[in-house]
């Protein structure tokens, strides 16, 4: 009984700091319609600069303590607002995935800013004064801290309705999540209040973290654990119901309470299995409303297809000749190089298949061409079977997972539907990264290597050729089909679609399956490629690589996944040699691209194909 | 007996009634346009017969078969094509493309894997552009046909699978004087070959007049007045909705 | 007061409002007239800068607002109601109205005198929006416009879909604030009810403007009224 009551009360203390990082990102995207990806950043940032503020204004003192806390909340305020006015405020309104896009762009360069202020070895904070022991309830000895936050999370959750039903500001936010367009026919100054959101949103966010520094050292991987975790209570709670908010922080709070000491290796699972429920029973989350499925915003340059010229063919069979060549004229470096080159073609391939033609926008690709990876990796060190049948089991694993998470994820549109896949990437990393027995969490699984006939590094790097070309080319023959027709067709217009007998909700989902085949296979590859598997292949910065290379490609073009690709890998291979702040460097192309060129990106390279005749 | 019977049909949002008992036939071959102010009702109604939207009550029946709340997808199957307000066409492929897809849809041949859409039913989709006048622009990108002609396209792909039933909201809105009366009497002559019933709604008065077979009128969600169009014209409770009880009393 | 000069818009390709030209003289109220779709209400969205004309010059009190945001139109004095209401359906009357009103601007159109000229709203304030009645919403539309002290009303079809008896109120009501003095410009396919309000008429179809003078001529001119209005 004393347990249970002990885990329960810490499942609330930690359920309070994951409500203040959901409930900022819901009222952003409440009134802004955008889905702040750098939110785990902010709060990051909020648990750095408490760790750095707390002793400045006096570790003993109580004033000094929460006098830090509260001014590192307000620096990521201000820190909200600026970007706000410096990036965002261009992207309302354009193609949905250029503001995920940007927002990433500035994890980025605030996870390298980091390193680079803070250094990369975690910071314990201060305790906070007067608070450090242990006080008696019922009979237990629970630390007084999470007391405090368990008042907390109620707290906020009170001031923010009041503020929302009581002032003035939040009767204008409260409009503008209904109606942003008749607020500015009322004389409201919309990018005012746009801003000021943003301000108090990174608030809550940078409050989030400061008053997690007694419980949890500052650290580097924050921001992508936090910004899932929030996803999954924000899609759990409902979009822009902090009630609800607060609930699915409870729910997911004592999960990973009781889960930690009960099912240590599984927790993650249980959460994912809760989170499928509630989402089963109520897509919309648990005190959500249903969001309108409206036509997506078609980017720029929504071409039609054309079959590859008699020069694109003379230029890709070129292309394979050279490469082949290689196998025989460059040294195990190059072919190393092509290899990755090639099998994130196919991934890139893959993605452009699933948000170019299906006009699905998701953010946890890299679970399919991980599942790929450690599906065949599974296969090779744990059923002892030959890479032949392991390169079978990727593309079934990658398709199986694709299925199965789509199933949840595809009939939703925009804003659900990119938190959710991306939601599901990250549980995947962390169950692979915590289930030691089966993933070798962190240790990966090494010494998957290829069959005998296989192994001299030349024969590997064309069966790789061959493997990729069949796939890239399998995925252009799809979309040529009435099958990849008919998914296009749902991406132009839902509506034009269903009348002409076409199921967009099953396609969408078929398409989307159909994405985690290819990329399972590339994943297998990758696995044999590197000869071991680790968590990486499967954490978000591999889905938003994918994302990039589809973007430099040119989003509508089925050719751009292989020069993207080429470009990106070969980019980031030189940049990662040169510097280690590559993460800085490719955060501010994204930002300068995305929000330099709106329109831009896929409309210039679009242009282009249109010219070359794809 | 009727092509389409529709048997008081309600459809409320929140409380308030939209459609209000709504009751109609449309025969074969007959050309029949619902009219009324804005409010009326009259897009409520027509997604309601399209599947977009399902009924609190009634009856819808085509042809013999009970077809309320049926999806829009099953609708089509089942012989009826639709035009939108706003034209809605397939963007990003080209006009042949456009009637390719509706025509392996309607077959449901649209999951094959096995072959190029670019061969599959090229004829039978050339010979319904022939019809509308279209064939010339059959390799052309949607985003670069003007207005008009992706007004006809829309057309091409709701008649393309011969449905006995036509659906058109506004089939006329945003093109040009001369386009509307053209695309109107096309859609006449395909109702008369082919037995097509047609039901439209449309503001333009010269084209409900020109070309409609009877006129329904809708008010405050119910049906006011329904015959022939001179009949239609000329009878008061039509005029006082349109002018206003005021001023038709203060001429009486 | 409100000038279009040679206006041009469109949706998309579509193109929706040719060479529209009108004035509404301060004082007065005019009424647009015609059919669905023929153009009315984006005459009123580019009035109210929700939709940016493709050529041509809108002009308030002399000065070129065809480019301004809606905001700093509203802030100029042009009030807006929109067709639909566009009510916000989540807040409370009383919220309604405290989104229509900004600090620092005093005028006359104190909570009480809104609730003077609509006494059903002052029982309803603590009802949201989206629980009261059509004509109900109506009237919050308006008050909710009129809590911005505008000195130019655009009314888009505030008639639509609302009872006969409901509509009496409402001409009542609009009468009152024009001969309060405030400027309306009004849009409407009900002549009857366009009558009851406005003193001049221009007749708007196909996106064109095809008659304007008194009222009075278009209500006693039949066959004008029958050629552009009715059915």
């Amino acid at each position: 009984m004393s347990f249970i009551l002990a885990q329960f009360l810490t499942g609330l203390a930690s359920a309070s700091s994951l409500f203040l990082v959901a409930s900022g990102l819901s009222v952003i995207f409440g009134v802004t319609r955008i889905v702040n990806f750098a939110h785990g950043s902010l709060s990051m940032l909020g648990t750095y600069l408490a760790v750095t503020l707390v002793p400045l204004f006096g570790v003993g003192s109580v004033l000094g303590f929460w006098g830090g806390v509260l001014a590192a909340a307000l620096c990521v305020g201000v820190f909200g607002g600026l970007l706000e006015v410096a990036i965002l405020r261009r992207l309302y309104g354009s193609f949905e995935l250029f503001p995920l896009l940007a927002t990433f762009g500035v994890v980025l360069v605030v996870q390298d800013a980091t390193l680079a202020l803070w250094g990369p070895t975690d910071i314990l904070g201060p305790l906070a004064p007067g608070l450090d022991g242990t006080s008696e309830v019922f009979g237990l000895a629970i630390p007084q801290y999470d007391l405090v936050l368990i008042a907390l999370g109620p707290l906020v959750l009170g001031f923010m309705l009041l503020l929302l039903r009581r002032t003035r500001w939040g009767v204008l936010v409260r409009a503008a999540t209904e109606d942003r367009e008749m607020l500015g026919a009322l004389g409201v100054n919309q990018k005012l209040l746009f801003t000021s959101v943003f301000v108090v949103g990174a608030f809550l966010a940078g409050l989030g973290g400061a008053v997690q520094i007694p419980r949890e050292p500052a650290n580097l991987l924050m921001d992508l654990n936090i910004i899932a975790e929030a996803f999954v209570v924000v899609v759990v709670g409902g979009l822009g119901s902090l009630t609800g908010a607060y609930l699915a922080a409870v729910l997911i709070g004592e999960i990973q309470a009781f889960g930690i000491v009960l099912f240590p290796e599984i927790t993650l699972v249980i959460v994912f299995l809760v989170m499928a429920v509630v989402l089963a029973v109520r897509p919309w989350g648990l005190l959500g409303r249903p969001e309108p499925v409206a036509d997506s915003t078609l980017p720029a340059g929504a071409v039609v297809l054309r079959p590859m010229g008699k020069v694109g063919r003379l230029a890709v069979a070129a292309a394979v000749a050279t490469l082949a060549a290689l196998a025989w004229l460059a040294g195990p470096y190059y072919q190393q190089v092509a290899s990755e080159i090639l099998v994130f073609a196919l991934f890139a391939a893959s993605l452009q298949f699933v948000t170019g033609v299906g006009g699905i926008i998701t953010f946890g690709h890299a679970a399919y061409f991980g599942l790929g990876a450690y599906g065949a990796a599974l296969m090779v060190r744990h059923a002892g079977l030959p890479m032949e049948f392991a390169l079978l089991a990727a593309p079934a694993a990658g398709g199986i997972g694709a299925l199965l998470f789509g199933w949840f994820s595809v009939r939703l549109g925009g804003a659900y539907l990119a938190m959710l896949t991306l939601a599901f990437a990250q549980i995947l990393w962390s169950a692979a990264s915590q289930w030691y027995a089966v993933t070798g969490g962190d240790n990966g699984i090494l010494g998957v290597w290829p069959s005998p006939w296989a192994s001299d590094p030349a024969t590997f790097f064309l069966v790789v050729l061959v493997v990729c070309v069949a796939g890239l080319a399998g995925l252009r023959w799809t979309a040529h089909t009435p099958f990849g027709y008919a998914l296009r067709a749902g991406r132009d217009s839902p509506r034009r679609s269903a009348a002409i007998g076409i199921d967009v909700g099953t396609r969408r989902w078929a398409g989307f399956a159909l994405g985690g085949v290819f990329a399972g296979l590339a994943g297998g590859l990758y696995a044999f490629l590197k000869g071991s598997v680790f968590p990486g292949v499967l954490a978000i910065p591999t889905s938003v690589d994918g994302l990039v290379m589809v973007l430099l490609g040119g989003i509508q073009s089925l050719t751009g996944p292989w020069i993207g690709a080429a470009v990106f890998v070969g980019l980031k291979t030189l940049l990662a040699s040169a510097t280690d702040y590559w993460r800085i460097i490719l955060g501010t192309v994204i930002i300068l691209a995305v929000t330099g060129f709106p329109q831009g990106i896929a409309g210039t390279l679009a242009d282009w194909t249109r010219r070359e005749g794809r | 007996m009727s092509l389409l019977e529709v048997r008081d049909l309600r459809k409320s949002f929140g409380g308030v009634a939209a459609v209000d008992g709504v009751g109609f036939t449309v025969a074969a071959g007959e050309m029949v346009a619902v009219i009324g102010p804005n409010g009326a009702g009259k897009s409520t109604c027509f997604n309601v017969l399209g599947g977009q939207l399902r009924p609190d009550s009634g009856e819808v029946v085509l042809d013999g078969l009970p077809v309320t709340g049926l999806r829009p997808e099953a609708l089509w199957r089942l012989g009826v094509g639709r035009t939108f307000q706003v034209a809605s066409v397939l963007g990003s492929m080209t006009v042949r493309e456009n009637v390719q897809m509706a025509l392996l849809a309607a077959n449901r041949r649209s999951w094959s894997l096995t072959r190029r859409l670019r061969n599959e039913e090229r004829r039978r989709a050339d010979a319904v552009l022939r019809r509308l006048a279209l064939l010339g622009l059959a390799d052309s990108a949607c985003a670069t046909l003007a207005y008009g002609d992706v007004k006809r396209l829309e057309l091409a792909i709701a008649i393309a699978n011969r449905p006995r039933l036509l659906l058109m909201d506004e089939p006329t809105a945003g093109m040009s004087r001369g386009d509307r009366g053209a695309l109107m009497a096309e859609v006449a002559a395909l109702a008369r070959e082919s037995a097509l019933g047609v039901l439209f709604t449309e503001h333009d008065m010269d084209v409900v007049f020109g070309h409609a077979d009877r006129v329904l009128v809708l008010h405050q969600g119910r049906v006011v007045a329904a015959g022939a169009p001179d009949a239609v014209r000329n009878d008061p409770r039509v005029r006082a909705i349109y002018l206003g009880a005021a001023a038709e009393a203060g001429r009486a | 007061m409100l000038e279009f000069e040679n206006v041009s818009a469109r949706y998309g390709r579509a193109q929706v409002l040719l060479e529209v030209s009108f004035e509404v003289p301060r004082g007065r109220a005019v009424s647009l007239l015609g059919r669905n779709g023929a153009g009315k209400s984006t005459i009123m969205k580019c009035a109210a800068g929700l939709l940016r004309p493709h050529e041509g010059r809108i002009r308030f009190e002399g000065r070129e607002i065809g480019r301004l945001a809606a905001y700093r139109i509203n802030r100029l004095g042009i009030g807006y109601v929109p067709e639909d209401r566009r009510i916000f359906a989540g807040l409370t009357v009383a919220e309604n109205l405290q989104v229509g009103r900004r600090r620092g601007t005093e005028g006359p159109w104190t909570e009480e005198r809104i609730f003077a000229l609509f006494p059903n709203l002052a029982e309803l304030r603590h009802r949201r929006g989206g629980e009261i009645s059509g004509g109900e919403q109506q009237m919050l539309a308006i008050a909710r416009t009129l809590a911005g002290n505008p000195r130019l009303l655009l009314l888009d079809e505030p008639a639509e879909g609302l009872a006969p008896r409901i509509l009496e109120g409402l001409a009542a009501a609009i009468g009152q604030l024009k001969a309060e003095g405030l400027t309306i410009l009004l849009s409407e396919q009900n002549l009857g009810f366009a009558a009851a309000i406005a003193d001049q008429a221009c007749v708007v179809e196909s996106g064109q403007v095809r008659w304007r003078g008194a009222m009075a001529a278009l209500a006693a001119d039949r066959e004008l009224a029958r050629a552009y209005l009715t059915v």
